[in-house]
Parts: structure tokens; C-alpha cells; sequence
């Protein structure tokens, strides 16, 4: 066994995190290619899953009883490996942090094509989620999707496969393959060329669900665009929130004392600050009118804001990681088809009747894109939201709104589950059967395994 | 495996003739709640019991019967429980006396043979499911006990006796269950509000009803607070409630 690896057989086991309900499961770490083989095969009998750095609330990344493996050493660092300047796409560690990417590339001018999730998880793990952020019209099909990856199978062989074509092996195994499929090592994805690491961000007040869906809609070509959705909003106001767009600037655009440093990377400090505010302050009351407030007291409108482009791609998916870890919150995220926007602010009617308080809410347009089996497809609007469990009948509610979303041709998202029920996989994802036979292909002792899987007999 | 937003899949009751833990059953029923696994010493106890909860609207029953002082066999019926599903929350209670030890001579009346059944019995199998509950690296136990205190001569004093132990050691099993992913929950119900603790019509009329005791744990079991591995619950929480129940003539 090779000494990188440190597994159940050996007494050098870094991490265990076994000591408390919920805990993720054995930690074993890897720092070569070797050591992942080592860990495959060393695999207990419920399984191994992959840290994507995801924190331990995920269904996703959890794997209670079981291993959950961490890239460590050079499987993370350097985070960029080479970058193809002709074919603007970079190679990078699948294990190093969306920050520590997103850093080294915009040094040279660069940033990954396709930005979203949280900002410390693995590369790999924004691809096992399929993590998009704010939607961009000028996206393509294949925007933002590998080109190349590199990956050690169930067998622990090591396989190369192409990506690019919306039906490439390299998609349909990895993107939103919820880790299942095989543990990344290197992953080559495009690029966009960047002049400085602000986005210059206009933002408005939007009174009514309408007014939201407009803004979103009739964006101009290569702006971001998403909604904070107020989730108290009543009446008329059902659905109201701030429309969001934002463009990477120009480093004229930035004031002069920026300028010099206008390809520095600013982390985005939303989930430690977050981390730093009582979540759950007060009853159910207390927090809908703090999210009230939040709403009415923003500005009508602001323009050419300057933001760090890792706030804003990031900081609603790390508060939504801040508030799962802190206040055990669950994160309900769907999308239903352009023509069916109106369930949008029936849903929110639906918990607003329950007395639900959500958190953290956005809306962003979802536009078709490649994606693996288990990958939202569908052409509409898509609602993240966060919501506090401790209310009696939410279960129920959201298990009907699966029928719902589902009899309207739309998907709720896997990658942040953790109640669904088994049946409307099926139907919400038409091609789980070929996922499945793929994954017996790529795996057949089924070593890949976490508490999602398990849950939903993936 | 308990989800996000507590539905439970699958339960173990172990002590399947014990009002309590029919009860807890019956509280955690819901959508998801598919196969329950119930063990007991006594086969009539057993299957009546299973009768029970399917009643409940449980789709999948599953009769497990163990004998009486084997450890091995009862580890067994545990482990068979195990290996088929992962298992949520175990719920564990000794059995009170049966309404025929006083008339039946068959019966188990002797008390040696009681507490045999009632701790030795239970804590064995509470320790075996505890170990189960770290291999399986999650998992809630829910144990019904009795703060321990002075008991009124009118309670059966051996049932008595088995709870209070199961109390002391409940935090021992506690330890085994949190090692990997497990939790516990202790349900110290006050003596004399145990409907368990007599036959006595009397004293029952100011006991706690078997799904007023559900009510106030099941919230703590599908809870997902995850810091807390131990968790001992006082029964009942008001005094207030509790005194309402008395008769004013007592």
C-alpha cells in the first residue's frame, strides 16, 4: 500500500469525524493517484464517498457509517496546473478550492468560464452539483462544461475521458454525477477572459413577481443576472425582490487607488460573517419582519456598484451553507419551464401559509445546458431557497410541491436534497436508468456511496 | 436515514407489548415510514403488539421474537434487523407485567424471572443495538425510564426497578451509540406518572397516557440539532399539567 495513503488499515488516520449525529464518516485523506486507488479499494462495505469541501450537511456528501475521502497534497495544489491560452481552458486540481482557482487564474487575466456554488468547494464538487450561478445569456450548451477530465473509476483505474459535445462521456459521468461515478484528479475547463476581478453591478427593487421575472428576462447580452427574493412578501407583493445584474469591469471602470490591483482575488466573507450573526433570532414573527425590513429599507436603485466577483457569484450559496450548518436549515431548490413562472410565487404563498420563514431566497433564469442524467435540464426559472424545519406540515408541503413541479415538467434539484421521495426521482429524471447503467459500468462493487444514495436507492 | 425534515423510514421496538413504546410508533408514523421491525421475548406479546402497528397505517411488519436469557440469539435477532435496512430510531422499553401474571400459571410471575426479562434482558439488547447504531453511523435510541426516586408502595416495584436501572446505565449506552454518528434519548418519566408503573385504576388516573409521553420525546428524536448526543427528557415537563390530573378528592 502505497505511504500517502492513510486508510482504516493503517494507524495513521487523519480525521474522524464520527462523534456526533449526522457526522460525515470516516475521514481518509489521499495525496496521489495511488492513494486514491489505495482508498477505493480499501472501501468498507457502506461505501466511500469524496469531500467536496461541501461542509458535512449535504446528503450529497455525507456518508454516515461509511469513508469520505479528501484529496489532499498535490491533488490540490497547484490549483492550476497549465493554461491553454489558444483554447482558453486551464487544467486544474480537482481537489483545489473554486477560491484558490479563481485566484491563481485572474493573476494572468483569466476566470473559469462558469462561476457558482460556494467559493471553498472542490472543483470537482462544482461539477458534481452542476453549480451555476447567476445566469448569463451568452452562455452557450456547453459553456462552462470540461473539456477534459482525468478520473480514477470503482475499479481504481484511471480513466480519461473527452468532454465538450453535450453528450461526451466526460458530462455524462461527472456533471452533477453526485460524486458517484469516480473520484476526479484533474479537470481541464474553459475560461473567459477577465481584465479585473470587480463586477460593476446595478441592482432594483422590485415590488411584485412580475416586475422580478421582467428585469430577469429582458437583460442585456453578457450581464449576470439573479433575484434576492423577499420570501415574506404577501398580496400583491408575493414574490418581490432585488433584481441583480452585474458585468466584470473594466479596470478604467474601477477608482485609481483599485486600479494597481485589479486582478487581486477578494474573498467572499458572506459565510464567516454569517457565521458571526445569530441565524435564528426569535420566533418565526421576529425573523419575517427582519426579512421585511431588509426588503423595504434597500434602495430602489443602484447602478455601477462595485462588487468582488467572488461576492457575488458566491455569497448567496455560502449563506445558504452558513445557514444549513448553523441553523439546520434545508436548501429546497427547483425549476419549473419559462411558461409555468406563476407556481414561482405559489410556492412562496404555500410556506408563507405555513408560517415558514425562508431564507436566503433567490431566482435565476435556467437555461438549457449539457448536463449529466441527474442534471436539472429544464428551460425555466429556478428558485433556491432556504427553510427552517422546525415547522410541523412542511414535510407534507413539500412533498406535494414535488407532485406539483414534477406534473409541470419541471425538476427539484438533487444535488441539495435531503427529503425526497424515492418515486419522483423517476419521474422528474428520465434518464436515471441510463445514469445507472453507467454507473454499474464505471463502478460495479458499487464502492461509491453517501447518505443521498442510499436515501433514494440511486 | 432520519431526513431533512424528520420523516423517519424505519423502526426498531424492542419491548413490542409495552404501551410507551406502541405509542412513540404510532407518533413517528408517517409518509415515509415504511418497515417496522418488533422484538419481544413473548410470542403473544409479540404478534399482538405487530398487530398494532400495522394498524397504525405501517405497510411492512416484521415479527422478531428472541428467547429470554440468550444473549446470542437476542444479538442475532438485532444484527437480522440491521442487515436488512439501515434502521432510524430503536425504541426501547421494558414490557410491564402481563394482565395474566396474577391468574395464569404459566405466566412469568416469578420476580427473578421479571427483572431477568425486564433489564437483564432489555440492556443486553440496548447494548447490542447501541453497537449496531456505530456500525450503521447513524441512528436515534429512545429509552423509556424512571427518575430514580423513592416509589410509593402501591407501583410495581420490580417494573420500577428495571427502569430506574436502565436510567443509571443509560448513559453508558449513550456513549456506545455516540461514538459514530449515533444519539440518545432518555425518556426519565416520573414514577408515579408511568402509566406502566400499576394496575392500581386509582394512581393510573394521574399517570401520563402513553401518547402524551410519545408527544413530548417524538419532537427530540427527529429533532436535527446535531451537536447533542445524549439527551435526557423529564417527564412530564409541567407541573402544572401534571397536577391537573390529579383528582382534587386524593
Amino acid at each position: 500500500m502505497p505511504s500517502d495513503t492513510r486508510t482504516s488499515n493503517t494507524a495513521t488516520r487523519e480525521a474522524r469525524t464520527g462523534s456526533h449525529p449526522g457526522a460525515s464518516g470516516s475521514g481518509t485523506h489521499a495525496r496521489t493517484l495511488a492513494g486514491i486507488q489505495a482508498a477505493i479499494h480499501a472501501a468498507p462495505a457502506r461505501g466511500l464517498t469524496v469531500d467536496f469541501n461541501l461542509g458535512s450537511s449535504l446528503d450529497m456528501c455525507t456518508n454516515n457509517g461509511g469513508d469520505v475521502l479528501t484529496l489532499a497534497g498535490a491533488l490540490t495544489a497547484p490549483a492550476v496546473t497549465s493554461i491553454d491560452w489558444q483554447k482558453q481552458s486551464a487544467w486544474l486540481a480537482a481537489g483545489a478550492s473554486i477560491a484558490d482557482v479563481s485566484r491563481e487564474l485572474l493573476v494572468q487575466g483569466w476566470a473559469l468560464a462558469t462561476l457558482g456554488g460556494t467559493a471553498s468547494s472542490t472543483v470537482a464538487g462544482a461539477l458534481a452539483l452542476d453549480a451555476r450561478g447567476p445566469h448569463n445569456s451568452e452562455d452557450s450548451q456547453t459553456s462552462g462544461l470540461p473539456r477534459m477530465i482525468e478520473f480514477v473509476d470503482g475499479v481504481g483505474n484511471t480513466r480519461q475521458f473527452v468532454g465538450g459535445a453535450a453528450d461526451s462521456p466526460a458530462i455524462t459521468a461527472i456533471v452533477a454525477g453526485l460524486g458517484l461515478t469516480g473520484v476526479c484528479t484533474e479537470i481541464e475547463l474553459p475560461l473567459r477572459p477577465v481584465s479585473t476581478g470587480w463586477m460593476l453591478v446595478d441592482s432594483r427593487r422590485c415590488e411584485t413577481s412580475d416586475e422580478v421575472f421582467a428585469q430577469l428576462s429582458g437583460g442585456p447580452t453578457g450581464v449576470y443576472t439573479m433575484a434576492r427574493i423577499d420570501p415574506t412578501g404577501r398580496g400583491t407583493g408575493l414574490g418581490r425582490g432585488i433584481a441583480v445584474s452585474g458585468r466584470f469591469a473594466k479596470v478604467a471602470e474601477l477608482p485609481e487607488i483599485r486600479q494597481p490591483n485589479a486582478l487581486e482575488y477578494v474573498d467572499c466573507a458572506a459565510g464567516r460573517n454569517a457565521s458571526r450573526v445569530p441565524l435564528r433570532v426569535g420566533n418565526a414573527a421576529t425573523r419575517r419582519a427582519l426579512k421585511g425590513i431588509t426588503h423595504r429599507t434597500a434602495a430602489a436603485q443602484r447602478r455601477a456598484e462595485l462588487i468582488p466577483m467572488a461576492s457575488f457569484f458566491h455569497a448567496d450559496c455560502e449563506l445558504r451553507a452558513a445557514g444549513r450548518e448553523l441553523a439546520n436549515t434545508i436548501t429546497y431548490e427547483f425549476v419549473v419551464p419559462v411558461d409555468q413562472s406563476e407556481m414561482i410565487p405559489r410556492f412562496l404563498d404555500r410556506i408563507g401559509h405555513l408560517k415558514v420563514v425562508g431564507q436566503a431566497a433567490t431566482l435565476t433564469r435556467h437555461a438549457p445546458r449539457a448536463t449529466g442524467p441527474l442534471g436539472i435540464t429544464t428551460d425555466g426559472w429556478k428558485l433556491t431557497i432556504d427553510l427552517d424545519t422546525d415547522v410541523p406540515g412542511l414535510g407534507r408541503v413539500l412533498d406535494d410541491w414535488d407532485e406539483k413541479v414534477a406534473a409541470a415538467g419541471g425538476q427539484v434539484s438533487l444535488a441539495t436534497d435531503s427529503r425526497m421521495r424515492i418515486d419522483m426521482i423517476a419521474a422528474m429524471y428520465p434518464d436515471l436508468a441510463k445514469w445507472q447503467e453507467l454507473r454499474r459500468y464505471i463502478d460495479p462493487q458499487g464502492h461509491f456511496s453517501s447518505n443521498l444514495a442510499r436515501r433514494l436507492s440511486l | 436515514m432520519i431526513d431533512g425534515v424528520g420523516n423517519v423510514s424505519s423502526v426498531l421496538v424492542v419491548g413490542a407489548a409495552n404501551p410507551l413504546c406502541l405509542a412513540t410508533v404510532d407518533r413517528l408514523v408517517g409518509p415515509r415510514l415504511s418497515r417496522v421491525y418488533a422484538l419481544d421475548s413473548n410470542p403473544d406479546s409479540l404478534s399482538r403488539g405487530a398487530q398494532r402497528i400495522a394498524d397504525f397505517g405501517v405497510p411492512n411488519v416484521s415479527q422478531l421474537w428472541y428467547p429470554s436469557r440468550d444473549p446470542v440469539a437476542q444479538r442475532a435477532a438485532v444484527t437480522s434487523a440491521f442487515e436488512e435496512s439501515d434502521v432510524d430510531v430503536i425504541v426501547i422499553g421494558p414490557g410491564p407485567r402481563t394482565d395474566s401474571a396474577a391468574t395464569d400459571a404459566t405466566a412469568i410471575e416469578d420476580n427473578a424471572e421479571y427483572l431477568e426479562r425486564a433489564l437483564i434482558d432489555i440492556v443486553n439488547l440496548a447494548g447490542q443495538c447501541a453497537t449496531s447504531i456505530a456500525q450503521q453511523g447513524h441512528g436515534v435510541m429512545t429509552l423509556f425510564s424512571h427518575s430514580p426516586r423513592k416509589i410509593p408502595a402501591n407501583l410495581d416495584h420490580d417494573y420500577c426497578a428495571a427502569m430506574a436501572s436502565l436510567h443509571i446505565l443509560a448513559p453508558s449506552i449513550a456513549q456506545v451509540t455516540a461514538s459514530n454518528g449515533g444519539k440518545t434519548i432518555c425518556a426519565a418519566i416520573d414514577p408515579v406518572r408511568d402509566p406502566n408503573s400499576t394496575r392500581d385504576a386509582g394512581v393510573r388516573s394521574s399517570a401520563m397516557s402513553p401518547l402524551e409521553v410519545a408527544s413530548e420525546i417524538v419532537p427530540a428524536i427527529v429533532a436535527r440539532r446535531k451537536r447533542r448526543t445524549f439527551e435526557v427528557i423529564s417527564l412530564p415537563r409541567s407541573l402544572r399539567k401534571s397536577a391537573l390530573r390529579i383528582r382534587p378528592g386524593r
